[in-house]
């Protein structure tokens, strides 16, 4: 199970995994979030990704299977090595060339549309409710997520 | 032993307006609930919101001491010995099914209490559509239903409903527009209002009635047992009753219940009303006979038989225009042209709910996600395809007649036992083909909707679902060798025992059965006050 304090001792202890000479723990833990945000962000094509769910989904995919983990954020790392570039389309191109990156990148894009539907069934009930509501479907439908009232009467809406 | 006027198994919609109708009238009520009284709306909320798979069960939890049958996933609570399987379930808990209901409440049709006579099929209820209207009316005020007073829908009406119908959504219109005129299986299509136990007044469309509303605008019975108990009722959760115990002169004493940490305990009473739903009830009537070694209402050998549903049809079709989906009360329309007519002598008659939901009836648009990531989309593009496929998702839903056949049956299981060392019930069911004929019907008339819309790749659901709807299986009659219960539900073995729910209903028709269980307690209520409890 995942409570708040895993996650983050997980995403330290991911980061220390991946740190490059030079960089303090510290400043790898901000890489690697600023890395998986900027990729979910090309995935997406949201920008004003919830922070706190991104901590989730990181924790989740690296101690799921933390080797392929590793190679994603390793092969990020090479695609910008300055960290400078902002992930675009030449991103995603570029995971496409790895079938097990491709799926894992296409997983994240699923996390984030749908909250945790395709994940499994170890991830507390408060942070997948927190994923349910802020899955970017309902954003794209512009609509409030099924199960949370929307404020005006059904009888004067409009659709 | 403690003493009541009325002793009520089951604290779901026949439970809790009996209660509150008793308990109004100065009787002192105790209602048994195997379940919890769980009632935090929000806490049931995040439930649902962190449900791993999302469906009718998912905002409510299923203890071992009172286990119910689920479908997400489907459990192992009924011991299925098939053929068919079947898929109805319901809520264990105080306010019973309530909870994850639809809301839909249109009453049957005069037919439909004469189909023996009439199309030589089935078998005529002992009382009328007329009998029954009165309390039709009286159960809608009850309930709060809103619906379009000035069309019956077939089924007479004695006065206004309380609300005026709700909303038709823009598919619901669409649909509409695309049937104008237009004739299948010889037959005229309409598309028109639901009648729903949901509050216009109140009602958000919130988009999730099953399994939760979140405003309370979808009628639940923990309206009624709440005024019961403010009334001096006593509802009591956690009370799993394991046996009606009959005394010698054939009245029944008491009823034993087992408390969660496996106390037996007893309660006598003057009166006692079964309302525990078509499963609970029959099955504490068979462990009754089982643990006292003699029938209980069951002279006629037909507790447990003929139990029905509503076999569902499920259509999924991909619109030519997007629509706003994913909104809304989950249906807000109805074709209803097939619920009655000739054919009725060869096959089901039938029911099509539109479905505002797109493809995935309980959480997000997931299918559709998961369908154009896997075509590779990412970023703006992903996002406006989705957009525009998730609006073209349309869902029907056909919900067919199952007549009474005495094979189908629940019996308790010889080896499987729940929490409390009960037996769970065992179930034998199959389709006949007089259903399987109007399944057939179905899946042709939702077709012919899907493409006078210009909808294509028209899929029907392999798998026949369950509706929710179990009936039938403590039916009504005259005659004592052939029935459970009479026409004022007491059954014919036991003077002060008395069952009130689809249980009763000799056959099935195609109303969603709520609103006749409601008119059902509001006359059985009527009845013992003006009767036994004088």
């Amino acid at each position: 199970m995942l409570s708040r304090r895993r996650v983050l001792e997980g995403t330290v202890a991911i980061s220390a995994g991946c740190a490059l000479p030079g960089l303090s723990v510290g400043a790898a833990v901000r890489s690697d979030k600023a890395i998986f945000l900027g990729l979910s962000r090309a995935l997406t094509g949201f920008d004003d990704l919830n922070e706190d769910l991104a901590a989730h989904f990181m924790t989740y995919l690296a101690e799921r299977d933390p080797e392929r983990w590793r190679a994603l954020i390793g092969r990020l790392r090479t695609l910008d090595p300055s960290g400078d570039a902002r992930p675009g389309p030449a991103t995603v191109e570029a995971l496409q060339a790895s079938e097990d990156l491709w799926a894992l990148a296409q997983e994240i894009t699923g996390l984030w549309y749908s909250g945790w539907t395709q994940a499994g069934d170890a991830v507390p009930q408060a942070i997948r409710a927190e994923g349910y509501r802020e899955a970017l479907a309902w954003r794209v439908l512009a609509l409030t997520p099924r199960g949370v009232a929307p404020g005006h009467l059904w009888q004067q809406a409009e659709d | 032993m403690e003493q009541f006027d009325v002793v009520i198994v089951g604290a779901g919609v026949a439970g809790g307006l009996t209660a509150d109708a008793l308990a109004q009238r100065g009787h002192r009520v105790l209602v048994l609930e195997a379940g919890p009284d769980e009632q935090d709306r929000d806490a049931l909320t995040e439930t649902y919101f962190g449900a791993p798979q999302k469906g009718f069960d998912s905002p409510y939890r299923n203890p071992a001491q009172a286990p119910k049958p689920t479908r997400t996933p489907v459990n192992d609570y009924y011991v299925q010995k098939g053929p068919a399987q079947f898929g109805s379930t319901y809520e264990r808990r105080v306010g019973g099914t309530t909870w994850h209901w639809h809301g839909l409440t249109p009453r049957l049709m005069p037919a439909d209490f004469r189909m023996r006579s009439t199309y030589a099929v089935g078998l005529d209820w002992p009382i009328s559509y007329d009998d029954l209207e009165p309390w039709y009316l009286a159960a809608e005020h009850e309930m709060g239903v809103a619906g379009d007073s000035a069309d019956d829908h077939g089924s007479p009406r004695s006065g206004d409903f309380p609300y005026p119908a709700q909303r038709q959504s823009a598919l619901d219109l669409a649909i509409k527009a695309a049937l104008r005129g237009k004739r299948v299986r010889d037959v005229e299509l309409d598309v028109t209002a639901h009648r729903a136990a949901r509050n216009p007044e109140i009602c958000q469309g919130s988009g999730s009635c099953m399994p939760l509303c979140p405003t309370g605008a979808k009628y639940e019975a923990v309206v009624h047992l709440n005024r019961a108990r403010a009334q001096g009722a006593v509802v009591r959760p956690k009370s799993v009753a394991s046996r009606v115990v009959v005394g010698e002169n054939g009245d029944v004493s008491s009823i034993l219940y087992k408390t969660w940490d496996g106390e037996e305990r007893a309660v006598a009473g003057k009166v006692f009303v079964l309302a525990a739903n078509a499963m609970e009830t029959p099955r504490l009537l068979l462990l009754s006979a089982a643990a006292g070694g003699l029938p209980v209402a069951n002279r006629s050998g037909q507790v447990g038989r003929n139990l029905m549903d509503h076999p569902l049809q499920l259509s999924f079709a991909v619109a030519a225009e997007p629509f706003t989906l994913y909104t809304g009360p989950q249906s807000t329309s109805v074709i209803k042209a097939f619920r009655d007519g000739p054919w009725r002598r060869g096959e089901a008659a039938f029911r099509i709910e539109i479905f505002n939901t797109g493809g995935g009836a309980f959480g997000g648009p997931d299918r559709a996600v998961a369908r154009l990531i896997d075509q590779g989309l990412t970023g703006p593009a992903l996002r406006a395809a989705l957009a525009d496929a998730a609006g073209r998702e349309l869902l029907l839903v056909g919900e067919a007649e199952q007549l009474p056949d005495p094979e189908n049956r629940i019996v308790l299981s010889a080896s499987e036992r729940d929490g409390l060392g009960l037996p769970r019930p065992e179930i034998h069911y199959a389709y006949d083909d007089y259903t399987t004929r109007g399944l057939a019907a179905i899946r042709e008339v939702q077709g012919f909707v899907f493409e006078q819309m210009g909808a294509s790749r028209v899929f029907h659901l392999p798998q026949i679902l369950g509706s929710g709807h179990i009936m039938g299986t403590t039916r009504m009659g005259d005659d004592p060798a052939s029935s459970v219960v009479n026409t004022d539900l007491r059954c014919h073995d036991h003077p002060n025992l008395f069952i009130v729910g689809s249980g009763v209903y000799p056959t099935g028709a195609t109303a969603n059965p709520t609103l006749t269980i409601a008119a059902f307690a509001l006359r059985l209520a009527d009845h013992l006050h003006k009767g036994r409890l004088r």
